[in-house]
């Protein structure tokens, strides 16, 4: 695969780009409940 | 974008979401078991807590229970011991309730006599009262009588003592005269005047002592014979004297008994002889009878 310039080919965003963002959002989202739990547990895993 | 990168973005968004939603499941769904664990521990240690109360108590109580057992065994070991005395003495009270048994069968027996002779009794003491009506009426009666009586009696003592007023006052006369007789040489008593009127006893005695007046002729002749020969004032007597010799006798003279005593007499000379002199020795007797 051939090197890009990046800066002179800057693709438009397309659907993709809008799904990774919903799926870093779902991510986010899906540490910060694990986060939560495990503060109820004091962060000890013993 | 290749056809694979794309897929690979879906697949990677759908598992996010199934990420996201697993961990709100679990977040939202899931028990806080720490919470849990504490709370369980705070109830076993209150558990333990009590349970370890609980063990003092029940060793306080077994200790308790043992000592109360111990007692209750000597309570029961005496009251055994009472049991047996008991026994003793339920078996002696029922001899006793035998022996009494016997008496009270004895005793009813004595008792249904006694009612018998109650009976009799009160049947007697209805007639005695029947009788003591009688006597009651008879006592009223009599008690009428008795007034009566006493108002006689009354009246007989006034005249008795106005008779004794006389019969006193003539005692007193009757001394007075006594002593006016005496005193003229008379016999008072009326038995020794009875006696002087019967002839003289058939005694005989002898001359004693003699007493001469002053012309030393016999007065007084003494005699060895008095009252319990049967002698009394007046009573005359002849002296004699008796010559054993010749059996011939020569009256002396007559004597009449002026006092006397027992065995003893004083004669006054009331008839002397022309012949003889009355002398000591000479005998006395009534058997003359001149």
């Amino acid at each position: 695969m051939s090197p890009r310039n990046s800066a002179s080919e800057d693709p438009a965003p397309d659907i993709y780009v809008g799904l990774l963002f919903v799926a870093v959002a779902a991510l986010i989202t899906g540490c910060i409940f694990l986060a939560l739990e495990l503060n109820s547990y004091g962060w000890q895993f013993n | 974008m290749s056809y694979v990168g794309k897929i690979l973005v879906i697949v990677q968004v759908v598992l996010s979401l199934l990420f996201m939603t697993f961990a709100g499941g679990v977040f939202a769904v899931h028990q806080n078991w720490k919470n849990k664990y504490e709370a369980s521990q705070k109830t076993v240690a209150t558990t333990e807590k009590d349970l370890k109360q609980a063990r003092e108590d029940a060793v306080n109580a077994q200790r308790e229970f043992e000592t109360k057992l111990s007692e209750q065994s000597q309570n029961a070991q005496k009251f055994q011991a009472e049991a047996v005395g008991l026994k003793a003495t339920v078996e002696d009270l029922k001899k006793q309730n035998a022996l009494l048994q016997t008496q009270r069968a004895t005793q009813t027996g004595l008792a249904e006599s006694k009612a018998n002779e109650a009976r009799f009794r009160q049947e007697e003491a209805e007639k005695q009262r029947i009788e003591n009506e009688k006597l009651q009426t008879r006592i009223n009666e009599l008690s009428a009588e008795s007034r009566e009586l006493k108002d006689q009696i009354f009246t007989k003592d006034v005249a008795y003592k106005t008779l004794n007023s006389a019969y006193e006052k003539g005692l007193s006369q009757l001394a007075y005269l006594k002593e006016i007789v005496s005193k003229h040489g008379l016999e008072t008593n009326p038995e020794v005047v009875e006696k002087m009127k019967a002839p003289a006893p058939p005694v005989e005695g002898l001359v004693t002592h003699l007493r001469k007046n002053k012309a030393n002729r016999v007065q007084f002749v003494e005699i060895s014979i008095g009252s319990d020969d049967g002698l009394v004032k007046g009573n005359e007597l002849d002296v004699v004297r008796v010559y054993d010799k010749e059996n011939k006798s020569e009256w002396l003279g007559r004597i009449r008994v002026a006092d006397l005593g027992p065995d003893w007499a004083v004669g006054e000379v009331i008839l002397p002889s022309k012949n003889g002199i009355i002398q000591e020795g000479d005998n006395v007797t009534t058997k003359l009878g001149l």
